[in-house]
C-alpha cells in the first residue's frame, strides 16, 4: 500500500490553511497547514494532546477554528458546513450508539438525516451492510454488539451517503488482531475506490502499511509530513540534505567484523558507518546498481557476509526521532 | 440482498405503505427514529399502562362516588381526575423525557454524529419535539373517551373542555421546549444532573400548580374571567414556550449560524403575546389597572429587557460570512431587520429601543384620554379617574431610566472587558446584571442604614444615597410622588447621556454589508433541492 501510486489531480480533497485552535491558554492546533489530494490515504500521527482529535474535529465542521481555514473538496468548513457535510464521513473515536435501536434502524436513521430517500436509501442501506460484512447482524440491536462490529458499523454510517472524503479518529483502538484486520481491508478498499483518508492512529506498523503519507504533529504544529522514507531523510540527523539518495545498508557477518568494517570503510560512496552485534550498518547510494556492485566486490574479495539488505525505517523509528515527546 | 432490507423493500408494495414510506420521508428522521425508541422504551410503556389503570379506575371511582351521592351533573369532577392524572405523563414524564432525549445526545456523544449530517439544529429540535408530541397523542388518546363520557354526564360545556385540552397541550409543548432547552446547555455532567433536578423540581411545582387551577376549574365554571385567564396562560405558556423552542436551537446549531435573530423575533413575539392577553384580561377586570398599568407591565418589561438585552450585548463581536450571507440583500430589508441582526450594538439597541417604545405606548395609552382607569384611592377603595398630573407618570420613567443604565453599564462592560471572555459570554453578561443589581442594593441599603443610624432619618438623604436603587426608586415614587421629580430628573439626565454614547458606539455596528452566496454554493443547493424533489415522490418511495 505504502508504494502505491497516488492519483495526481489538481484540488486537493482536505487542505488545511494555518489552523490554529485555543482552548483557554492552551494552543491545541497552532498554524497547522496540510493537504490530502483525492484517493490518497494520509496518516496523522502524533502524541496523545497532539492536536489530532481537534483538527479532525475542525475538519468535520464539529468545531471552529481560531485563526485559518480547511476546505474539504474546496468548500469550507466555516462557510460552508453544509456542502462539508456531503462529502464527509467521520468516525469519531466514541461510538455513538443508541439505546433501543437495531443495526438496520441505526442505518436508516443516518441516511434519512443525510437526506436519502425511498429506494435510494434501502439500496444505501444494503450497500453498506455488504461492504460491512454485517448483513447477519442488521436485525441485532445496537448496544448487544462486540467493539469491532460497532467500529464496522461506525465505519457503515459514516459511509451511508457516499462521501468522497472519509476521516477516522483511531478506528483501530481496542480493537483485536483479527477485527485490525478486516478493519485494514476495508480502508484499503476504501482508498482503491478513489476515496480520501485521514486516519489518527498509535498503532504506527498498521498505519504504515495503509497510507501513502503520514503527517506528523506534536503540540499542535506539525512537524513532519511525508512518506516515511521522505520524513526520515529530513529529519535524521546523520543525513544532510545533499545525501538524500542515500539508504542504509545492513551487512550481516560470520566473523571478522573488525577487518569487513575496515574494507568497507575505504570504498569511496560508503558513509557513517557503524557496527553492532555482528551487523554493519551505513548509508550507501540508493541506487540498485551501485548496492549490487558493492555486493559483487564484497563476495570477490572473499568477505564473510552472511546477509546484505536495504534497512527500512519503520514508521516507530520515525516517529520517535521527530517527536521530543512535549505535552501541553 | 439482507433479510432485513428485504423486508424494508417489501413494505413499500402496498400502496398504504408507499405512502407511509412517503409521508415518513417528509417527516423528521429524528421523528421516526424517537418513535421507534419510545415504543420500546419501558418507560413510555409503563406510563402508558398505568395511565390507563388510572383513568379506568377514576371512571368506576368518579360514577360510583356520583351515584352514591345522588349527583345529576357530575361530568365536572370527572373531568377534574382526567385532567389531574393527564397532567403527570403531559406535565412531568413528557417534559423529562423530552430533556432526558437531548442530554443523552450529549451523554452518549451521538451529538457530534447528529451535527455532522445534513439536519440543522431546527430539525433537530423539531424532531424531539414532533417525538414528544407523537408520545402526548398517544397518551390523549387513552383520556379521549373518558372525556366524551364526562361531557355525556353533563356539568362541563365544550368550551371548558376544549380550554382545558388547550392548556394541557400547550403547556406540555412548552414545558417540553424548556427542557430541550436545558438539555442544549448540558454539556457538562454535573451541569446536566443539576438542571435535571432543577426541572424536576419545576416541573413538581407545575404540576401542583396545575392540579390547583384545574380544581378552581370546576369551582369557578365557565365565567369570563376564567376564558380570559385561561387566555393569558395559553399566551405565556405559547410565547416562552417558543422562545424556549428558538434558544434551544440556537445552543446546538454550529457557531458560525445566526444565533440570535429568530430568538430576538421570538421574544418580540412573546412579549406582544403576553402583554394582549394580560391587556385583554385586565380591561375585562373591575380592578387596580391603574397600578398594573403604571406599574406592573413597566417593571416587569423593564426587567426582562434588561435580563435578555444583557444576553445580547454580551454575543460576541463580528458576523461570520454564513450570517451575512442571510442578512436581506436590500437596503430597506436591512433597515427592518437591522435590530434583529446578530451582534451586541445590535442587541443593545433592540433591547433599548423595545423599553423605550411600550413605555411610550404604555404612556399614550395612559394619556390619551380615550381610557379611563380604575385605580385604589388613598383610602383602598377602587375609583374611577384620569390620569392627569405629570408626575404620576414618574414610574414609568424610572423604569425606563434605570433598565437604561443597567444595560449601558452591562454594554460597555462587555465592550471593555469582553475580548478576555473566551467562553460563556452570555452568561457572564447575565451574571453581570445580577452582580450589578445586588452590589447596588445592597451598597445604597447600607449607606441607607448607616445614615438613618448616624443622622436620623431623612428621606432627602435616602433619596441621594438611593439612587441607584431601582426597587427603592420605584416604591418611593409611589409613596412620595412629586417630591422626587429632582431625583428622577438627575437620573434620567445622567442615562440619557450614557445611552447617547452607548448608541453613538452600538450604531458603528449597524452597517453590515451583506456578502452574496458563491456560484459554488448555489449550484450545489440548487443540484441538491433538485434531488430531493425528485426522491420525495410518492411514486419513487
Amino acid at each position: 500500500m505504502s508504494q502505491a501510486s497516488v492519483p495526481t489531480l489538481k484540488q486537493p480533497a482536505i487542505q488545511i490553511n494555518r489552523l490554529t485552535r485555543y482552548f483557554g491558554e492552551t494552543r491545541a492546533v497552532n498554524q497547522l497547514s496540510l493537504s490530502v489530494m483525492p484517493g490518497e490515504v494520509v496518516g496523522f500521527i502524533g502524541p496523545n494532546g497532539a492536536g489530532k482529535t481537534t483538527t479532525m474535529r475542525i475538519l468535520s465542521t464539529l468545531d471552529e477554528p481560531d485563526e485559518g481555514d480547511a476546505y474539504v473538496d474546496g468548500f469550507s468548513v466555516i462557510n460552508d458546513p453544509d456542502q462539508v457535510r456531503f462529502r464527509l464521513g467521520f468516525v469519531p473515536d466514541a461510538y455513538g450508539a443508541y439505546p433501543n435501536v437495531s443495526c438496520i434502524e441505526y442505518l436508516d436513521f443516518f441516511a434519512r438525516s443525510y437526506g436519502i430517500k425511498g429506494r435510494r436509501r434501502i439500496e444505501a442501506i444494503e450497500k453498506v451492510l455488504e461492504f460491512t460484512h454485517m448483513h447477519h447482524m442488521a436485525d441485532k440491536p445496537m448496544n448487544g454488539l462486540s467493539k469491532g462490529m460497532k467500529q464496522r458499523l461506525c465505519l457503515g454510517r459514516a459511509l451511508i451517503h457516499e462521501p468522497t472524503v472519509l476521516i477516522l479518529d483511531e478506528p483501530a483502538a481496542g480493537l483485536d488482531p483479527r477485527a485490525r484486520i478486516e478493519l485494514k481491508e476495508m480502508i484499503v478498499s476504501l482508498a482503491e475506490q478513489g476515496k480520501s483518508l485521514l486516519i489518527s492512529s498509535h498503532i504506527l506498523s498498521e498505519l504504515a502499511e495503509m497510507c501513502h503519507r503520514v503527517a506528523i504533529i506534536e503540540r499542535g504544529e506539525l512537524l513532519a509530513s511525508g512518506t516515511v522514507d521522505e520524513i526520515l531523510r529530513k529529519s535524521s540527523g546523520l543525513i544532510e540534505d545533499h545525501h538524500a539518495n542515500l539508504v542504509s545498508v545492513a551487512v550481516e557477518v560470520m566473523d571478522q567484523v573488525m577487518s569487513v568494517a575496515s574494507w568497507l570503510e575505504q570504498q569511496p560512496e560508503v558513509q557513517a558507518l557503524q557496527s553492532k552485534n555482528g551487523v554493519i550498518e551505513f548509508l550507501f547510494d540508493e541506487a540498485p546498481a551501485a548496492r549490487c556492485d558493492l555486493l559483487r566486490r564484497m563476495v570477490e574479495a572473499n568477505l564473510p557476509v552472511c546477509s546484505f539488505s536495504v534497512k527500512r525505517r519503520s514508521l516507530e523509528e520515525v516517529f520517535m526521532n521527530v517527536t521530543k515527546g512535549n505535552v501541553q | 440482498m439482507s433479510g432485513a432490507t428485504h423486508r424494508m423493500l417489501q413494505s413499500d408494495q402496498s400502496r398504504v405503505d408507499r405512502l407511509a414510506t412517503w409521508f415518513a420521508d417528509r417527516c423528521s428522521p429524528i421523528l421516526v427514529k424517537e418513535a421507534r425508541q419510545a415504543m420500546k422504551s419501558w418507560h413510555f410503556q409503563w406510563t402508558f399502562l398505568l395511565l390507563l389503570l388510572a383513568v379506568v379506575g377514576w371512571s368506576f371511582l368518579g360514577i360510583s362516588t356520583a351515584l352514591y351521592d345522588s349527583r345529576e351533573e357530575s361530568g365536572g369532577m370527572l373531568m377534574a381526575g382526567y385532567m389531574f392524572i393527564l397532567g403527570f405523563p403531559l406535565g412531568v414524564v413528557l417534559p423529562l423525557a423530552s430533556f432526558r432525549s437531548l442530554a443523552r445526545e450529549f451523554d452518549d456523544e451521538t451529538i457530534q454524529l447528529l451535527s455532522i449530517t445534513t439536519l440543522s439544529a431546527r430539525r433537530i429540535v423539531l424532531g424531539k419535539l414532533g417525538s414528544a408530541a407523537l408520545q402526548m397523542i398517544v397518551y390523549l388518546s387513552a383520556v379521549v373517551p373518558c372525556v366524551a363520557f364526562s361531557y355525556l354526564l353533563r356539568g362541563i360545556d365544550l368550551t371548558q373542555i376544549a380550554m382545558l385540552l388547550m392548556l394541557a397541550t400547550v403547556g406540555s409543548m412548552s414545558l417540553c421546549c424548556l427542557g430541550l432547552m436545558l438539555a442544549g446547555f448540558s454539556r457538562l455532567k454535573w451541569l446536566a444532573i443539576m438542571l435535571n433536578l432543577g426541572l424536576m423540581a419545576l416541573l413538581g411545582f407545575v404540576f401542583f400548580g396545575w392540579c390547583s387551577f384545574n380544581a378552581s376549574f370546576q369551582f369557578m365554571g365557565a365565567s369570563r374571567d376564567v376564558f380570559f385567564g385561561s387566555t393569558v396562560f395559553l399566551a405565556i405558556f405559547g410565547g416562552t414556550g417558543y422562545v424556549a423552542f428558538e434558544c434551544a436551537t440556537s445552543l446546538i446549531s454550529f457557531p458560525s449560524e445566526d444565533r440570535s435573530s429568530r430568538v430576538r423575533a421570538a421574544i418580540s413575539l412573546q412579549v406582544f403575546l403576553v402583554v394582549a392577553a394580560f391587556t385583554g384580561f385586565i380591561f375585562g377586570l373591575e380592578g387596580p389597572m391603574y397600578e398594573i398599568l403604571l406599574y406592573g407591565y413597566p417593571t416587569c418589561l423593564a426587567h426582562y429587557y434588561c435580563l435578555v438585552g444583557a444576553m445580547m450585548v454580551s454575543e460576541q463581536p463580528g458576523l461570520s460570512q454564513r450570517v451575512r450571507r442571510g442578512l436581506p440583500q436590500t437596503l430597506l430589508g436591512r433597515l427592518a431587520w437591522g435590530l434583529y441582526v446578530p451582534g451586541p450594538g445590535r442587541g443593545y439597541l433592540y433591547a433599548l429601543s423595545a423599553i423605550w417604545c411600550w413605555n411610550l405606548g404604555i404612556y399614550l395609552l395612559l394619556n390619551s384620554g380615550y381610557i379611563s382607569v380604575s385605580r385604589i384611592s388613598m383610602v383602598g377603595v377602587p375609583n374611577i379617574a384620569l390620569i392627569s398630573d405629570y408626575y404620576e407618570f414618574l414610574p414609568l420613567i424610572v423604569n425606563v431610566v434605570f433598565a437604561t443604565a443597567y444595560l449601558s453599564f452591562v454594554y460597555l462592560f462587555m465592550l471593555v472587558f469582553g475580548r478576555w471572555i473566551k467562553y460563556g459570554r452570555v452568561l457572564a453578561g447575565v451574571l453581570l446584571l445580577v452582580v450589578a443589581y445586588a452590589c447596588m442594593a445592597i451598597a445604597c441599603t447600607t449607606i441607607d442604614a448607616f445614615m438613618f443610624w448616624d443622622r436620623g432619618y431623612s428621606y432627602e438623604w435616602n433619596g441621594v444615597a438611593q439612587l441607584w436603587n431601582w426597587p427603592y426608586v420605584l416604591t418611593r415614587i409611589g409613596r412620595y410622588g412629586d417630591d422626587f421629580v429632582g431625583t428622577v430628573m438627575i437620573q434620567s439626565i445622567l442615562a440619557l447621556m450614557l445611552a447617547s454614547g452607548c448608541c453613538w458606539l452600538a450604531l458603528r455596528e449597524w452597517v453590515v454589508k451583506p456578502t452574496l452566496v458563491p456560484q459554488r454554493v448555489q449550484e450545489e443547493s440548487k443540484r441538491r433541492d433538485l434531488a430531493q424533489v425528485a426522491h420525495t415522490e410518492p411514486t419513487s418511495a
